[in-house]
Parts: C-alpha cells; sequence; structure tokens
C-alpha cells in the first residue's frame, strides 16, 4: 500500500473531493489545514463534506462525529478507519 | 370597506436578475423565456457557498447585490439591527418542494443536500439574504398570490415609520416550475430588490413610495367602484400600470380603470402564470428608473383572483441617464 492510500481510501482523490465540496483549489487543501479555522468552512459545509464522504466511501458519519472532521488528515484516518470495519 | 395605508419609503437602490432584462430600466419589459442557462450564478456570485444553493436563492442574492451596489455602501453603513429584508413569494420554492420529494421516495432523506434541504421552510430565502448581508433587524417573508411584493413593500414602510430598520431590502423572486407542476408557459423566474430607506428630504435617488391596500370580494367584484375608488384616491397618478389576471377580481379592475384611460395613460399588463407575485414589484422598478425633468406621479395596482388589491403610488424623482459608473449623469 502506498504512503497515500490507507485501506482503499486514496488522500488524493480524498483531497480533490473536498477541494471540491470547498470550493478551492487542490493546492489548498493540505493536509494539515484546519477546515473551520485555516479554510473557513462552516458547519452546514462540513455537513456536505460529510454527506459526500458517506456517499462515496459507502460508510455513515454521525453528526456527533462531523465536528471531528478537522483537516484532510484527520479525515483520511477517521474515513479509512470506517472503510476498513464496512 | 377599508383602506390600509402606511408611510412612504425612499428607494435608493436597485437590481433585477430577470430572463432578458438587463437592468431596472428594462424592468418594464415582459420577462424573457427563462431558458437554460439565462442566469450565470458563477459571474453574478462569484466566491463561496453558493454553488448548491437553489436557483431562486441565487436569483435573490444577485439582484441583491446590484441593489446594495447601486445604492453606493449606504446599506453596509447602517447599523446591523436597523438593516431589515422583506421577501416577496409565491411559487419560488415550488420547483424544489417537488424535487427534494422525489429525492426523499426514490434514495431517502438522508440523500438531501444539506444546503438545499432548509429550503423547505419558505422562509429560508429571507434568512439567507439576511446571512448575506448582516442583516438583524428582522427578515419577513411575504407569500402570496400576485400583491405579495407590493405587500413586501407596504411591510417595509410600516417597520420604517415605526423605527423598526432604517434600510430595507425589499424583494420578489420567483422560481419557473416544474413541468408537472406548470399549467403552461410563461411562469416566472428571477428576482427584483429595492434598497429603501425612510423618505428624508433629499435621500430618494430613484423616488418615494406608498403603498395601500384593499379586499375586493370575488363574489362582489360588480361592486368594484366601491373599492378601488378610495384605494386610487380622487387624484391618480399619469400613469398606473395594473397587473391583472381574467378572474372576477382582475375583469372588475381593468373595467374600472378604463373610465380612467381618458384622463390617464392605463396600462394593463398580463398577470403572470399561475399568480407568480414578480411582475408588480419588476414594474415598480421600471417605473422608478424611467427618466422625467420634473417629479412625475405614477403607480402600479396588482389584483389577485381572491380579492386581495395592493396600490402603490410613486413619486418618481427628476433624473437623466445613469452614467457607466452608476453615477446619474444629471439630477435636476
Amino acid at each position: 500500500m502506498s504512503g497515500n492510500q490507507t485501506a482503499g481510501v486514496d488522500l488524493e482523490e480524498l483531497r480533490a473531493l473536498i477541494a471540491e465540496e470547498l470550493e478551492l483549489p487542490v493546492e489548498e487543501i493540505t493536509d494539515e489545514a484546519d477546515l473551520k479555522n485555516d479554510l473557513a468552512v462552516d458547519s452546514l459545509t462540513a455537513m456536505e463534506v460529510a454527506v459526500q464522504l458517506e456517499k462515496k466511501y459507502r460508510i455513515k458519519i454521525d453528526e456527533g462525529e462531523i465536528t471531528s472532521l478537522t483537516s484532510l488528515a484527520t479525515i483520511h484516518r477517521i474515513v479509512s478507519a470506517k472503510v476498513e470495519t464496512a | 370597506m377599508v383602506t390600509v395605508s402606511t408611510g412612504e419609503l425612499a428607494v435608493v437602490g436597485m437590481g433585477i436578475v430577470a430572463p432578458g432584462i438587463s437592468g431596472p430600466e428594462g424592468a418594464l419589459a415582459p420577462l424573457g423565456e427563462a431558458a437554460p442557462g439565462w442566469f450565470r450564478a458563477e459571474v453574478a456570485l462569484p466566491g463561496r457557498g453558493y454553488r448548491r444553493l437553489p436557483d431562486a436563492c441565487k436569483y435573490l442574492l444577485a439582484a441583491s447585490r446590484l441593489a446594495v451596489s447601486d445604492a453606493g455602501d449606504r446599506f453596509s453603513k447602517t447599523e446591523r439591527n436597523h438593516r431589515a429584508a422583506a421577501v416577496a413569494i409565491n411559487n419560488t420554492g415550488a420547483a424544489l418542494l417537488e424535487e427534494l420529494d422525489y429525492t426523499i421516495m426514490r434514495e431517502g432523506a438522508e440523500e438531501l443536500s444539506p444546503s438545499s434541504s432548509p429550503f423547505i421552510a419558505m422562509s429560508s430565502f429571507a434568512s439567507r439574504l439576511s446571512m448575506e448581508h448582516g442583516i438583524t433587524g428582522f427578515n419577513l417573508t411575504v407569500n402570496s398570490p400576485f400583491t405579495a411584493g407590493l405587500e413586501a413593500l407596504r411591510i417595509a414602510a410600516r417597520a420604517v415609520a415605526a423605527g423598526r430598520a432604517r434600510a430595507v431590502l425589499v424583494g420578489a423572486v420567483e422560481e419557473a416550475l416544474s413541468p408537472s407542476q406548470s399549467t403552461g408557459p410563461g411562469s416566472e423566474a428571477g428576482a427584483a430588490v429595492l434598497h429603501c430607506e425612510p423618505a428624508v428630504e433629499g435621500n430618494a435617488r430613484y423616488g418615494t413610495c406608498g403603498v395601500r391596500g384593499a379586499f375586493l370580494a370575488p363574489d362582489a367584484a360588480g361592486d368594484a367602484a366601491a373599492v378601488l375608488g378610495p384605494l386610487v384616491g380622487d387624484d391618480p397618478p399619469g400613469r398606473i400600470d395594473a397587473v391583472l389576471d381574467d378572474s372576477a377580481v382582475g375583469t372588475a379592475a381593468a373595467r374600472w380603470l378604463d373610465r380612467l384611460a381618458d384622463k390617464r395613460e392605463v396600462v394593463i399588463v398580463p398577470a403572470p402564470a399561475q399568480a407568480g407575485c414578480l411582475a408588480p414589484l419588476q414594474r415598480v422598478m421600471g417605473l422608478f428608473a424611467q427618466q422625467h425633468t420634473a417629479p412625475t406621479r405614477r403607480a402600479v395596482l396588482a389584483a389577485s383572483a381572491q380579492g386581495t388589491l395592493a396600490f402603490a403610488e410613486l413619486t418618481v424623482v427628476p433624473r437623466t441617464a445613469i452614467g457607466v459608473d452608476g453615477e446619474e449623469a444629471l439630477a435636476v
């Protein structure tokens, strides 16, 4: 498995998805950029991100988990773990 | 019969987004067909956070941007708790609701977009407008056939007179009905927004307006004179644009107005299909955008088949063409 891929979740693919949802260039979605503070993501957009993650990876993200989607790296870890146990 | 009137508003900015209409000066033209691609959201609303909004909300936000920009920075200089919005809708959310219903039936409620699902509540259009412009005074949604736009003006005038607001965005927004909802061509799409303030000496860039309302019971439409006479008043403006359908109320109003036609210019505007509320406010805007060399009185009448009447009386200030930078080339 490459460094960009955990449990079938490609980091670059995930970066592209988040960039699309946040309407930002891919380059701005760095691994550690904070969605709320660095990328000005509000709660509604965070929910949109969660819905798109659920659709693409066929996982379930509970409402309470949405606040945990703080950066690309974190999202990658959370999604990968869910995909692994799905 | 009771005719309800409120205070006057000054109109200081105007913006319109509608198919076939490039600006307030063209607002007296009939709406064009809402062909795919007529509205370019990426041009009208550059930036993030708009893509997933319902189209009607985008029209409203785009028209409001134009109106606020047209008035300079007056809106942003008004304290937030004195900024307000009154938004007229009628069919605005109908096609969206149908789409959301289909999503729920076919894929389940969990598939609804978090960005569009709040618009199940029709007040969400005005709420989003408030978020856009930092409005914390109040926002109101007026939902009625044909007359809602003029009623929104009346509500704004009342709020301004009561001191509740010093700047009000008064808008009307509609979205084309879906093929299954539409009974024929011609349902409205687009938005018109007037930036209004208290009518104080010298601040009425386009003019001032006041709105009166009345009720003509459909089964008593034959007695239109008893209602329309007091509503229009003893000294009607030189031109009256009347948005009327072919209902008993609309027909009675047209007949009554015909009596004025030898002394006043009466323009009968066919009512939009399925009672859209954009046309009357669009007429107000178009009349305010006309150029005159002296203060000129104009009016717009709207009537619903259910009997609701709204009459907006305008005093258009003398002005000539708007320059390319948005400033009047000459104000008399």
